[in-house]
């Protein structure tokens, strides 16, 4: 169990073992730190010991992730995230548009050619996840299939990530996630009334019933594994991440909360207490006074408190006409002038915040736990969950690798011999950024 | 170069001698090496012995000649005998004065291609530099041996250092602080880095503020008193709040009339604005003290006879703000209720929160406050739990937060708990969210220090935004840091040079020249993130500095940042009198109006990287501005800069000839240039043209010899010409120039290892991995060559 001594870390793979000799000296020297134990005199590497890698809950953990577009890059972005060695295998390219590889590494891998196909084999000889995002036959077809992978890697934890699955009608189709969404009958539940039904952008499919599902099921099958030894393969389609998503929907149809058309539900905007009302600056508000001792709180702050022209809260014949009152109430300030009559209340009414708010407006709640972060690559929202002991890295730092910038790297460090990967760089197999000459 | 440069006296500094010695010492076996190797290396059949003595010139030959007694004489000393040839010691006379050749990369022939040429262009550069230095010291010989003795104390400080280190250990005990700056472990003064330049910013706040106070006990600054801690800080919760600005206009006239209230008072607002410098944390910068502190620094608050003025020197755009935020503030003020105070104070910073304010009551003060005692009290977040985290902890208490701890223990801590309105089921929330703070900044502390001490986590120091300085800089103290920079940067000693510009821009973090050479060193020394940090620093002090514009552009579009490199192109067309009028009068007519997002898409789906409108327009824009030229009295024909901005933008659209014909034009008028010299190379090696690259970087070595970035590159075309052990002995070279003074702060580029690993694989030497992977330079030496 060499994997046991051996702590990954994070953004360049190197390893220190626990013994004084571990780091030799050298540049390392200046970060060790000498822990004496009455018989033994432990030498830890600085990083390790300082802590910064030790906040990585999923620290040691080997991940391939084929290069995907988006559901397959989150899915890697959250085990990374979380402490995952995470090597993206790209393809022979200049660039890669993922804008989900913080802190992973890049290999640039001709993947048609039969010796491009072996070094992925290698890379997951001693991997524990591989996530790939490819139809169905794709990776059998490039000699990565599942059988190929498992046979020399037992423990080998195959995550499959597609909309429709590896199996069904439409299997083979091509799709995105709003096919996938609309396939699984979730998306019928979703939009206004009279009206088309309406998607919120590709999260419920490709990151929600898709990346997070995917992620639960490596999790699980990490788990599974360390009581059976053995790896196995993940079927995750966004269809069913999708499907199971919406549980509660189908759950609660037969209490009668969500069994009318769509729009017209307590959840699904048909509630004048459930719904986004716009402010007179243009703005948003969203309410979600649903109990009754908030949905006091609303009326109060609304100035409608006592008003005996008003019909009942779960009145639904009378909830057109609420709505209309709302919308007029709520027209009629601005979302800053409903936040300071909200803020302080549980009404449960708050301002629907810009994507960047959380960051800039130091009053917003976001801001407060401080959910996103700035960096030279933009905007991006800090992991969640948060741990209380050992949970997602520090991201801030981590940046996004150029493509092929950890294919030496990766490739030695996955046992690929030197001379091999010599060849496979002079024949133009695979790719190493290092050689681009800098202005 | 005086004789203390040429030595590095300055405690250890690496001395350029030494550098030199290292050098020409390679270089005659490197010859050696080469002739013998010539044959199995292809590079034709005339590369043989022979011919490479033909093409060595007499003055070489002499050279060569002496560089082997040099080589001996250092054998010599470094066995601590005065060799004889250095009693008396004879100028060289075979020098000739060194000629720059014109580029002639279309006349070479590739099949012709000679390493030895190139060598010999190398040893001649080496040399000549040598012979310089040489010819005129006469006290060569304790030279020598001075450089023997700083390699001898530099090799024991490193002993010493590791030593410290066991000890370090039990500083964790030592609350003391006096006594820890006095002993402080290396580690320790690694993680002091960030905190202890903040630290020392806020004492020195403190002292300033206390003494502008009138606090009498405020001149020990040591013994941080805990009542002119509190001062200042009541003065920030009570002056600010009911201040009117009537008094400030009064104070104000006032004030003037004080000088020495006034010097003191602008050095508070000086250290104010060094603290504001220093603080990177974007929760604390956005905080209200923060905020209090901008306004000492902008001159809009002053500190006379213990009370917060406003001088009236606000910010004119802050009147715009309007009357919105006006009321709000003015009632979370209290007895302020100016309209004017708090348009003045707070539109700038809360404006757009300002309506939701009056409910939040000073809940942003109580904020800060609580993160401050939760820092003081030093609590531990969940899961930091080994001994190192322990000393962690003890250094943020004692170097950063000594001043909050005793003001929390005091009175005014539970007064501002009433002042503010402080509620204690608040408090717990803030804890929390203070200790996950707490936690990012640490994270983040030694995520940097990670990074910059080894440069070992390339990928957690890519997006650093904000210039990490060296640790224990010489030159800190030293008043012409500027001028000395300049000078070893003209002596070819880039990684000392980076070093006293730091210490320049420390001195006076507003000074833009400082940023700009530590930006074009930075980019020099093949550190293109440091460049960027720096450059940016220049250019948000000085939006129309021309050079720090384009040296941007070229850093972004090395880092693949190209959206950046666009705007920095355009951001400099925009700082030109002389251009600036074509960004708005250039036709754009014929480019398609394609949007981004269609561009993003096809992006997305084709995998290409399209040439996008806005590359078109600022390339439009450049043609015009090369077709419109420079101004008459500078006697050029083009002006260079287009030229290179052309080259960069068309590096960007890897439309690579165009680009060599640009950079080769730039050339024409500054032939001089090094940078050129060294853009057109790479330009050349990534259009697959190595061996005319070599020839280009070789010019530019030749211009200057210590620039790391011709020297890496150079390596890179060895590679790509199948010339691997030249490419380490490269790489190798580079890095050893890039290593600084002490051990325990070095800046090697992560890019060069990481082309050095490939290289390593290339060869086939998968021993080596492991020495790379420790950063080990020490580990070639004797079986490399540099």
């Amino acid at each position: 169990m060499q994997r046991a001594n051996r702590v990954w870390m994070h953004g360049f793979g190197h390893w220190c073992l626990p013994f004084i000799h571990s780091c030799p000296p050298g540049v390392h020297f200046t970060r060790l730190a000498a822990i004496a134990l009455p018989f033994v005199s432990l030498c830890y590497c600085w990083a390790c010991i300082s802590g910064y890698w030790e906040k990585m809950a999923l620290r040691g953990l080997k991940v391939i992730e084929m290069a995907g577009l988006a559901p397959a890059p989150f899915a890697g972005l959250v085990l990374a995230d979380f402490g995952a060695n995470v090597i993206r295998v790209d393809k022979l390219a200049d660039f890669s548009v993922d804008r989900l590889s913080r802190g992973k590494q890049s290999v640039s891998i001709d993947l048609k050619s039969p010796r491009g196909a072996q070094a992925v084999r290698d890379l997951c000889k001693n991997a524990d996840v591989l996530i790939e995002p490819f139809r169905p036959g794709v990776m059998e077809r490039l000699g990565l299939g599942p059988d190929d992978l498992l046979k020399t890697n037992p423990r080998l934890i195959y995550a499959r990530l597609t909309g429709y699955g590896q199996t069904g009608k439409l299997a083979q189709r091509a799709g995105h996630d709003i096919n996938y969404v609309a396939v699984s009958g979730v998306l019928s539940a979703l939009g206004r009334r009279h009206e088309n039904p309406a998607f919120p952008g590709n999260l419920v499919g490709d990151f929600a019933g898709g990346s997070l599902m995917c992620v639960i099921g490596i999790l699980t099958a990490l788990q599974e594994r360390a009581r059976s030894g053995k790896g196995q393969v993940i079927d995750a389609a966004m269809v069913d991440g999708a499907s199971y998503l919406a549980s509660f929907v189908y759950g609660v149809r037969e209490t009668g909360m969500w069994d009318g058309p769509r729009g017209t539900n307590l959840l699904d905007g048909g509630a004048p207490f459930y719904e986004t009302y716009k402010t007179k600056d243009g703005k948003y508000m969203a309410v979600g006074s649903i109990e009754p001792q908030f949905y006091r709180l609303l009326l109060q702050g609304l100035g409608l408190d006592g008003d005996s022209t008003l019909p009942e809260q779960l009145d639904k014949e009378g909830w057109p006409q609420l709505k209309e009152r709302f919308t007029q109430i709520f027209a009629s300030k601005s979302q800053a002038e409903w936040c300071a009559i909200f803020d302080h209340t549980d009404a449960c009414v708050t301002p629907v915040n810009e994507l960047d708010d959380p960051l800039t407006d130091a009053n917003s709640h976001g801001a407060s736990r401080g959910i996103l972060y700035r960096s030279e690559e933009g905007v991006m929202p800090v992991p969640a969950p948060r741990l209380s002991r050992e949970g997602a890295l520090d991201v801030q730092n981590l940046t996004m690798p150029r493509v092929g910038q950890h294919t030496v790297q990766a490739l030695t460090e996955a046992g690929i011999s030197p001379a091999d990967v010599a060849k496979l760089l002079k024949d133009g197999i695979i790719n190493d950024a290092s050689g681009a000459a800098k202005l | 170069m005086s004789l203390q440069d040429l030595v590095g006296g300055e405690c250890g500094a690496p001395n350029p001698l030494m550098q030199l010695l290292q050098h020409f010492t390679d270089d005659k076996s490197r010859m050696q090496e080469r002739a013998s190797s010539a044959h199995q290396r292809e590079y034709g059949a005339s590369s043989s012995r022979g011919h490479q003595q033909q093409h060595v010139p007499p003055h070489q030959r002499a050279a060569e000649a002496m560089l082997r007694q040099r080589q001996e004489d250092l054998r010599l000393l470094r066995r601590g005998i005065v060799p004889p040839s250095m009693a008396g010691l004879a100028p060289v006379t075979t020098q000739s004065p060194h000629q720059h050749q014109p580029y002639m990369g279309g006349a070479v022939n590739p099949d012709a291609f000679q390493f030895d040429q190139v060598w010999g262009s190398l040893n001649e550069i080496e040399q000549a530099q040598w012979q310089a230095e040489f010819e005129s010291h006469e006290g060569m010989a304790a030279a020598f041996e001075t450089a023997w003795h700083v390699e001898q104390h530099r090799q024991m400080d490193m002993h010493m250092r590791n030593k410290q280190l066991e000890q370090g250990h039990h500083h964790q005990q030592q609350h003391n602080v006096a006594a820890e700056s006095a002993s402080r472990a290396p580690i320790r003064k690694a993680w002091e880095e960030e905190f202890s330049k903040q630290s020392e910013t806020f004492d020195e706040f403190e002292r300033l503020y206390a003494s502008s106070s009138g606090s009498s006990s405020s001149a020990s600054h040591q013994a941080r008193p805990a009542d002119a801690v509190g001062s200042w800080l009541n003065d920030f919760d009570e002056g600010t709040t009911y201040q009117a600005p009537e008094a400030a206009t009064s104070t104000s006239a006032q004030s003037s009339s004080t000088a020495a209230a006034d010097a003191a008072d602008s050095e508070l607002a000086r250290t104010a604005r060094s603290l504001l410098y220093d603080v990177n944390d974007p929760k604390l910068k956005n905080s209200r003290f923060m905020g209090f502190l901008r306004r000492i620094a902008g001159g809009e608050l002053e500190v006379v006879d213990n009370e917060v003025r406003e001088t009236g020197k606000t910010a004119a755009a802050a009147a715009a703000e309007g009357s919105a935020a006006q009321g709000d503030w003015a009632a979370e003020f209290g007895a302020g209720a100016h309209p004017g105070k708090s348009r003045d104070a707070w539109a700038d910073e809360f404006a757009p929160a300002a309506p939701r304010g009056d409910v939040e009551a000073d809940s942003g003060f109580a904020d800060w406050a609580a993160e401050f005692s939760q820092k003081a009290k030093g609590k531990q977040p969940a899961g930091r739990d080994s001994a190192f985290d322990e000393e962690d902890t003890v250094d943020l208490d004692d170097q950063d937060m000594e001043w909050l701890k005793s003001f929390s223990e005091s009175d005014e801590w539970a007064n501002l708990h009433g002042a503010a309105g402080f509620e204690a089921t608040k408090s717990q929330e803030w804890e929390d969210e203070f200790s996950v703070m707490r936690d990012r900044l640490l994270n983040k502390q030694t995520g940097q220090e990670y990074g910059g001490e080894n440069g070992l986590a390339s990928d957690a120091t890519r997006s650093r935004t904000n210039y990490q300085f060296a640790s224990d800089n010489p030159f800190v103290n030293l008043p012409n840091a500027m001028e000395e920079g300049r000078k070893l940067l003209a002596n070819g000693d880039l990684a000392e040079a980076i070093l006293a510009f730091e210490a320049a821009a420390l001195r006076d973090p507003g000074s833009a020249e400082a940023w700009l050479l530590i930006g074009t060193s930075q980019a020099e020394n093949e550190q293109d993130l440091a460049a960027i940090a720096a450059l940016r620093k220049c250019t948000e002090l000085d939006r129309t500095n021309p050079a720090a514009w384009l040296a941007l552009s070229v850093c972004y579009t090395n880092e693949s940042l190209f959206d950046d490199a666009y705007a920095s192109l355009e951001s400099w067309i925009d700082s030109s009198d002389r251009y600036r009028h074509l960004l708005q009068e250039v036709k754009t007519d014929d480019i398609a109006d394609s949007p981004e997002s269609e561009e993003a898409v096809q992006m997305f789906l084709q995998g290409v990287r399209p040439v996008s409108p806005r590359h078109k327009r600022i390339c439009n824009v450049l043609i015009a501005a090369a077709l419109q030229g420079p101004a008459a009295d500078t006697g050029a024909h083009l002006d260079a800069d287009v030229q290179n901005g052309l080259g960069v933008l068309f590096n960007i659209s890897r439309e690579y000839d165009k680009a060599v014909d640009c950079f080769r034009a730039a050339l024409e008028t500054r032939p001089d240039d090094f940078n050129l010299w060294n853009r057109l190379g790479a330009t050349l090696a990534n259009s697959t043209q190595s061996e005319e690259a070599v020839h280009a970087y070789f010019s530019a070595l030749r211009l200057r010899p210590g620039f790391i970035r011709a020297r890496y590159n150079l390596g890179i075309s060895c590679i790509n010409l199948n010339a691997y052990k030249e490419a380490v002995e490269h790489f190798l070279s580079a890095l050893a120039m890039q290593k600084t003074h002490s051990a325990s702060h070095s800046h090697m580029s992560d890019s060069i290892w990481n082309t050095l690993r490939m290289t390593a694989v290339l060869m086939a030497r998968g021993d080596l991995l492991e020495a790379i992977e420790r950063r080990d330079l020490e580990a070639f030496q004797g079986q490399f060559d540099f």
